[in-house]
């Protein structure tokens, strides 16, 4: 739904957990729409006198108009260069947006195409720098270095962009915090890459050898990393002037990526075996002197290939089990969400999704989106009452009026 | 002011700017002699007449509630999205034409068709012309740098070992090569290093304008005829810059990809891939075109580079034959790929051997002019 920047397109730098961890923390339309208040009982007699006890969030967009909305788009951003696409992406989050439903009202999206367009320019240069062979590690390090501060004007500039019945969230984090929540991990990881490169340059054996317990390291401090963005990310966001709360340890992000990591493990290990049976046969009726059954190799091949693929479905489940971890331990106002996304449901729907993207070279992907995002965002609710959100938005008023919405400065930077 | 029954009306909730998220129902009517909306509180008599144009609307989603942001902040929020649209349509206010488009099958049709037409041009024309347009702008002075940068590294990690030539040698090759060349007008400055690698026979080009032969191709050639082909070759990738162009339109390339593939950066990966090894075999193509013009300006015979094609061809089939297979097995039958294991990343791969060394010798069936 979000298209993350891909700085390792083409190249091989090791991977920057914020690359992949800023699109679901800035502004995923599922969570935007998540972070809702409950409704206020209005003086309108059409609903029910007794408040249900949980409100649910409904999607009501589709894939076809979506796809309509799409092709106009990427037409209008081939055409003029890729500038167009800076209100492509407004458009397309207005879209998600006012299509997302909590308690009768939708939600809205009030950014500027200009700041997106200065977000995207900078995106660019980025990948640009990332191509350059000796260049790239310098522009890494920069980007590395400035990334809480590019994190925080994002989310400032999403947060006050979005708004429900007339009411503007806010994002109160500041740039030293997420210096403060990044800054050991990812100090950590540039003193090993550039220690690991020096090394390389003097002693390539041993600078190899640092470098993949670097990138070792990387991925066993990743989840870690996510979990301090989300702290960041949850704590500075406030409906109105009631900030949301985190509930969750790190410790639950370590259980979800040992379970992606077990889930591999286990389609590894049924591809060895498959694989090891088949390749055993063979040898056998090659040495009793029989021909290579090359029927049964290609059979091999398609059933090993097969669960090749099906590891691409580790992302939908990390995807969809932290979803459930994150929401079940957010609270606003001291009510908590509730997200109940079916893994196994989720993973097979992405996977089927994938394939038809790839047949089509990508002009089914509306229609996958639009799928997808429904599971997720109709999974979710919150268990506020009526009054609770009342409070909530009574307080908003006093203090959320002309936060940052027309500083100069706001980019954007989740593509 | 009158108002007809006719008049198209769309019921709605106000949110006030000042309020705390309560919703008060009301009523928008259309005044289509005022160019206005008539806005009426539910159980008010009193009406507030607003010009459109000071109206804020939200686009026209088919599901979604459309939003009016009103002068003073309020705002409106419809169910009724299409009934909205007549009511401003009755009041002069019209859809977008993007938001229209957006709504007609014509249009969207019109735009896949387009769009698919714009991507293969950018892809064979577009890209190509703009990312080459940009390395004009590279100093050269850069490039040199970056040329000395990873010529160090190579010597440091000990992929490029001294060359075993003697220094006459070496001065003799140079002083043949700068002769070849001497009369290509603005040719570009251009070094020739020595070195060794094993006893690999390959030659290559830096960006910057450094030109690096391995003992093993001045060992495995014919006659030095057969090496001023190849240093053409090399020559003609700094003349056309392509070290630096292919770096462009990589980047290009990958920013693309990023766009459209969004999350989906394994097939990203592989589109971008794809499209570096077509770059590249056009800028080997080119290159080869360089060696044959400058060696019949010399009026030397191509038949000597073709052979010491095939003498690499060989060597490469000799000692890499385990790898040959899995190569073969995976890319189809029109590339061969050249690899050798310290090259840096942005040097290209070639078209087919085979194809080249057939160039090569017919290239001499056109007789040199008396």
């Amino acid at each position: 739904m979000n298209e993350p920047i891909a700085p390792n397109a083409g190249r091989t730098p090791p991977p920057t957990p914020s690359a992949l961890e800023l699109v679901p923390l800035a502004a995923t339309a599922s969570e935007q729409a998540a972070a809702a208040p409950p409704p206020p009982s209005t003086p309108i007699p059409m609903r029910a006198n007794a408040p249900s006890p949980v409100q649910r969030f409904e999607f009501t967009g589709s894939g076809s108009e979506y796809f309509k909305i799409w092709i106009v788009n990427v037409l209008l951003t081939i055409v003029t260069l890729g500038i167009y696409s800076a209100w492509a992406k407004v458009r397309r989050l207005r879209y998600f947006y006012n299509n997302t439903r909590f308690a009768g009202s939708s939600f809205d999206f009030h950014g500027s195409p200009i700041a997106i367009l200065k977000g995207r320019i900078i995106a660019v240069v980025l990948i640009a720098g990332l191509q350059v062979p000796i260049l790239n590690f310098l522009v890494l390090a920069l980007y590395l270095a400035g990334l809480p501060w590019l994190l925080q004007r994002s989310l400032r500039f999403h947060m006050a962009n979005t708004s429900y019945r007339n009411l503007r969230f806010a994002f109160l984090g500041t740039v030293k915090g997420a210096y403060a929540a990044l800054l050991i991990p990812i100090g950590v990881l540039i003193a090993a890459g550039a220690i690991s490169g020096l090394a390389m340059w003097k002693f390539p054996v041993v600078g190899s050898i640092l470098l993949i317990i670097t990138m070792l390291g990387f991925y066993a401090v990743g989840p870690y990393i996510q979990y301090r963005m989300r702290r960041y990310y949850t704590e500075g966001a406030h409906a109105g002037a009631s900030p949301f709360a985190l509930h969750i340890g790190a410790g639950q992000y370590y259980v979800v990526y040992l379970v992606a990591l077990g889930f591999m493990m286990a389609l590894g290990a049924v591809a060895a075996v498959v694989l090891g049976f088949t390749v055993g046969l063979d040898m056998m009726s090659l040495a009793k002197g029989g021909n290579l059954p090359v029927g049964k190799m290609i059979i091999t091949g398609i059933l090993v290939g097969s669960v090749y693929l099906a590891m691409l479905a580790v992302a939908p489940l990390v995807v969809a089990m932290l979803q459930n971890t994150i929401w079940r331990g957010t609270s606003l106002a001291g009510k908590r969400f509730k997200s109940d996304v079916p893994v196994p449901k989720f993973m097979l729907t992405w996977l089927g999704q994938t394939f038809l993207t790839v047949i089509t070279l990508g002009l089914y992907r509306p229609f996958a989106v639009v799928k997808l995002a429904r599971m997720r965002i109709e999974a979710m609710a919150w268990t506020g009452s009526a009054d609770t959100m009342i409070a909530v938005l009574r307080e908003a008023n006093q203090k959320a009026v002309g936060s940052e919405v027309s500083d100069l400065m706001d980019i954007d930077i989740a593509l | 002011m009158t108002q007809t029954s006719q008049a198209p009306r769309v019921s709605a909730r106000l949110y006030a700017a000042t309020g705390a998220a309560i919703a008060r129902p009301v009523t928008l009517a259309a005044s289509p002699e005022t160019g206005a909306v008539l806005l009426s509180v539910d159980g008010d008599v009193e009406t507030r007449q607003i010009a459109v144009r000071t109206l804020d609307v939200s686009e026209r989603f088919t599901h979604a509630t459309r939003r009016i942001t009103l002068p003073g902040g309020d705002v409106l929020e419809v169910d009724d999205g299409a009934q909205l649209g007549r009511v401003l349509a009755a009041a002069g206010l019209h859809d977008a034409p993007v938001t229209r488009w957006q709504h007609s099958w014509r249009m969207v049709i019109v735009s896949l068709v387009l769009s698919v037409i714009a991507a293969v041009a950018g892809y064979v024309w577009g890209l190509p012309f703009a990312s080459d347009h940009l390395a004009r702008f590279v100093p050269a002075s850069w490039m040199q740098s970056l040329d000395d940068v990873v010529m160090g590294q190579m010597q440091r990690q000990d992929s490029l070992e001294p060359s075993t030539l003697t220094p006459e040698r070496q001065e003799q090759l140079r002083n043949a090569f700068k002769a070849a060349v001497s009369s290509q007008s603005n040719a570009p400055a251009v070094n020739v290093y020595f070195f060794k690698m094993g006893d690999t026979p390959n030659a290559f080009a830096l960006p910057g304008g450094s030109i690096v032969f391995l003992d093993g191709i001045v060992k495995a050639a014919p006659n030095d005829d057969a090496l001023v082909g190849v240093f053409a070759h090399e020559f003609g990738h700094v003349v056309h810059r392509h070290g630096l162009r292919n770096l462009l339109r990589t980047a290009m390339v990958s920013a693309v990809a990023a766009w459209y593939f969004g999350d989906f950066t394994s097939i990203a990966n592989a589109a971008i891939l794809m499209t570096q090894l077509k770059y590249s075999r056009d800028f080997e193509t080119q290159a080869d075109d360089t060696a044959i013009e400058i060696m019949r300006a010399q009026k030397l015979d191509t038949k000597s580079l073709a052979e010491l094609f095939r003498r690499m061809r060989d060597h490469r089939g000799a000692g890499e034959h385990d790898h040959d297979h899995s190569d073969a097995a995976k890319e189809p039958p029109a590339k061969v790929k050249t690899k050798l294991p310290s090259i840096p990343e942005f040097l290209s791969t070639h078209p087919d051997i085979e194809r080249r060394i057939e160039r090569f010798e017919g290239a001499t069936s056109v007789a040199p002019k008396p």
